[in-house]
């Protein structure tokens, strides 16, 4: 029963995989319906909680809440037949997709089109930026710190981990410290 | 061992990437470039393919990187790498979820840690803009204002941004037909 349960997890985060772009916020419509309505795997607010959680531990959120989904459902092993199942199909068309511009990125053409799609990256990101800000950007200490984080990187290039792990240890600090003020 | 190597990279990052796909462009890219698997235009191609295909895009990148770095079964362990942290740390979460959901030092941290790591992709971006949208070297050897920019360039970078983020057009249609005007104007 359980390598079914498994191979319907890999079958089903195919499909999750297969059919979002972007990952992230992207797929949980997907999930919605291939986890909740179709095979009553979580609810919809399970899978909200999910999502939430995924979005605070380290990795991809997708990949995060695809692991916790078949965690839940089968254990270890589902936890992992869902993770291969949502990579699978970025496995098979990238691995195809980058052999031919490999293949072929000293072609004039290609490398036309390349430098035209560069102009394009640089504004995708930049709008991803813009998203992230909305949500991440609150109060004045917020954009501080998006500056801090900027300048870090930016200017002084410092090492991205020491950059992340410092700012983990400096606010998990700050919680205690404000914590034992309050009591 | 170029696999082990790029298990171990791709391990580490994403155990430090937190926040989703985008947040691990700025490891990503430092450990690119500092270990020669990948100049900083290849880094671009790699973004755009990975956003112009199914999948998260985190994973694309890292299927892509590995692939460049070591054929497929570099894609296959770098892509590999980068999900072995997120098995390990969601199955002790799964465990007492409910408690690691209402902690206040897991969320607090979130809204600190959130800000930084866009501060930090924006600066990623800033760096391949100059790279992509200027044209230093021009500009140097001439002097001329005129060179620093790179119009056509900027001029996709512009109208993208704009239809992507105003119109929602789908990042597909935008990367193909910037592909397109590439051919035709540069």
């Amino acid at each position: 029963m359980k390598t079914k349960d498994c191979l319907k997890l890999f079958t089903s985060f195919f499909k999750i995989g297969l059919f979002t772009f972007g990952g992230g916020y992207a797929m949980l419509p997907m999930i919605q319906r291939e986890i909740t309505e179709k095979h009553g795997w979580a609810t919809e607010e399970e899978v909200l909680d999910y999502y939430a959680i995924g979005q605070t531990t380290p990795g991809i959120i997708a990949i995060n809440t695809a692991t916790f989904i078949g965690y839940k459902k089968s254990g270890i092993a589902g936890a992992i037949s869902a993770t291969l199942g949502m990579v699978g199909p970025s496995l098979i068309i990238i691995t195809a997709l980058s052999s031919l511009i490999i293949a072929y990125r000293d072609n004039e053409y290609v490398t036309k089109a390349l430098r035209g799609i560069q102009g394009a990256v640089v504004a995708l990101v930049a709008v991803s930026i813009v998203k992230m800000g909305k949500k991440a950007l609150t109060s004045i200490l917020t954009y501080v710190l998006g500056i801090v984080g900027f300048a870090l990187l930016f200017i002084l290039k410092l090492p991205t981990y020491a950059i992340v792990l410092g700012t983990i240890t400096l606010s998990l600090l700050y919680i205690f410290i404000s914590k034992r003020k309050r009591l | 061992m170029i696999f082990l190597q790029l298990f171990i990279n791709f391990f580490f990052i994403g155990l430090i990437s937190i926040g989703g796909g985008l947040s691990t462009i700025p490891l990503m890219t430092e450990i690119l470039t500092s270990k020669g698997w990948m100049i900083q235009t290849e880094i671009m191609d790699m973004i755009a393919v990975s956003e112009m295909t199914p999948g998260p895009i985190g994973i694309n990148m890292a299927t892509y990187a590995g692939n460049r770095t070591a054929g497929i079964l570099g894609g296959i362990s770098a892509t590999m790498g980068l999900v072995a942290p997120s098995i390990i740390i969601i199955v002790i979460v799964a465990h007492f979820y409910t408690k690691y959901r209402n902690n206040d030092y897991v969320n607090g941290t979130m809204k600190i840690i959130r800000p930084v790591v866009t501060g930090m992709i924006s600066a990623v971006c800033a760096e391949l803009a100059v790279l992509s949208l200027f044209n230093v070297e021009l500009f140097r050897e001439t002097g001329s204002m005129l060179k620093l920019f790179s119009p056509i360039p900027i001029l996709i970078g512009v109208l993208v941004f704009i239809a992507n983020y105003k119109f929602k057009v789908h990042p597909i249609i935008l990367i193909v037909s910037s592909a397109v005007i590439g051919i035709i104007l540069l």
